[in-house]
């Protein structure tokens, strides 16, 4: 072999990691050539110098973070697509769906085609989507039913505190400040639990009631919480749809307003 | 665990499998992790690259073809998003001032100097390297991947991997050599 070749080798001869025929070869080499020998005895140096790793890092860590590490990927993951596809909340929602959870691929394909139809019904001058005027108007006192203008002031608030929850972008390894969050959300579960004792329709009670648990497990989450912590209410928002529900439900709202004003007159 | 079983997974990670993805996720962290610990020395960041490899994985997990080997491509970027990190650490701050092996000397002469000071100076002579050389010396000698593992990564011959091992290792054993010396 050639000395290029030898010292190409010194590592694996070294730590005796090389075939019988070439552990011999190298030691014929070495014991008559001084310029060789003098490399083999670098590389000898260094490795006492520099040990072999006997502890893995990675073992320094907790088992609890272990457990956690896949889930935190598992946000991050969903965080970074966000990033990617279109600013519109609605369109995120959607899409958020797709990632990871192939069993949803059909709900989510099933809402897409319901929002189209909205967009549908929409442009056609049948349902006009509400203005911000109106759910205003709504909550002065414009309707008469005081349980409506208590949904709608519920829908509207939980609709914030979700978009909020939903669009933190904490730093990474930082706890998340939820205090101000809880306390919409402790307000909003007495909203809801008035609601629950009146009289509503089979789909707002249901409403209500979906967005109490989500508004429940915010309320008892620790004021200074962990990204996980925060993205378990998140997929529940994204697993119900629930952003969507409420817009849908708000609109229903407006415009069985506008039919009983317009009856009224 | 048996190549099949990682096909397998991985075909169904590229099929939108969430609980694959995940499965493959906490197979291979704890390498990744290691991995990344090796370049940046600090728990946070390579909290932070193991993440973001997984994170990138993901991403591009569709147009990974199952005749190359996943393990490779998975340290591949390992290896890529913890030297991008590095470069980056540099570029932001020059705070790891270029080690003079008369610095090394003189911490090395301070009798308190324990274990942990053995390690910060190995680290220190390692961040000293040319980048590909400490990827080399990193992944083959600390990671203990085998010089066609490392060949796969880098993507060099293995010729390569072993002129850059020697040469990385004996400039690391000319930075340390003065503090073994000195203790003596």
């Amino acid at each position: 072999m050639r000395h290029a070749e030898i010292r190409q080798l010194l590592y694996e001869y070294v730590r005796g990691e090389l075939d019988a025929v070439q552990m011999k070869s190298i030691e014929e080499h070495l014991a008559r050539c001084n310029k060789c020998f003098g490399e083999y005895q670098v590389v000898k140096e260094a490795l006492r110098l520099v040990p072999v790793r006997s502890e893995h890092p990675s073992a320094e860590r907790s088992a609890e973070f272990w457990d956690q590490f896949a889930l935190a990927v598992e946000a991050r993951t969903k965080a970074s697509k966000k990033r990617i596809v279109a600013t519109n909340p609605l369109v995120e929602e959607i899409l958020s769906l797709f990632a990871f959870r192939r069993p949803l691929v059909l709900a989510g394909a099933g809402a897409s085609l319901v929002i189209l139809a909205a967009l549908f019904v929409w442009s056609s001058g049948l349902l006009q989507p509400p203005s911000e005027g109106e759910y205003t108007q709504m909550l002065d006192g414009a309707s008469t039913d005081p349980v409506r203008v208590e949904l709608a002031s519920y829908y509207r608030k939980s609709k914030i505190l979700l978009v909020g929850i939903s669009n933190m972008e904490p730093e990474r390894g930082q706890r998340i400040d939820l205090t101000v969050e809880k306390e919409a959300a402790r307000q909003l579960v007495q909203q809801a639990r008035y609601l629950d004792s009146k009289s509503l329709d089979d789909r707002s009670r249901a409403l209500v009631g979906a967005l109490e648990r989500i508004l429940i497990e915010l309320a008892n989450m620790e004021e200074q919480a962990d990204l996980p912590d925060v993205e378990i209410v998140r997929s529940g928002i994204r697993h119900d749809n629930m952003l969507f529900k409420i817009r849908m439900a708000e609109s229903d709202m407006v415009v069985s307003q506008k039919n009983e004003m317009q009856t009224e007159n | 665990m048996p190549a099949d079983r990682e096909r397998q997974l991985i075909s169904d990670v590229q099929e939108g499998s969430h609980a694959a993805f995940r499965e493959l996720v906490e197979l291979h962290m704890r390498r990744v992790y290691d991995l990344a610990y090796g370049f940046v020395n600090d728990h946070d960041d390579a909290e932070d690259i193991a993440q973001e490899v997984f994170v990138k994985v993901y991403h591009s997990i569709k147009d990974f073809r199952q005749d190359s080997g996943f393990g490779t491509w998975l340290y591949r970027i390992a290896a890529n998003t913890s030297l991008d990190r590095v470069k980056q650490r540099k570029r932001a701050v020059a705070r790891l001032v270029p080690m003079e092996e008369s610095q090394i000397a003189v911490a090395a002469a301070d009798p308190g100097m324990d274990l942990i000071d053995t390690s910060a100076h190995i680290e220190r002579a390692l961040h000293e390297l040319p980048t590909l050389q400490r990827a080399v010396v990193i992944l083959r000698h600390m990671e203990g991947f085998s010089t066609k593992q490392v060949s796969g990564i880098l993507k060099c011959s293995e010729g390569t991997v072993k002129t850059h091992l020697h040469r990385g290792l004996k400039k690391m054993r000319k930075l340390l050599y003065n503090v073994s010396e000195v203790r003596r």
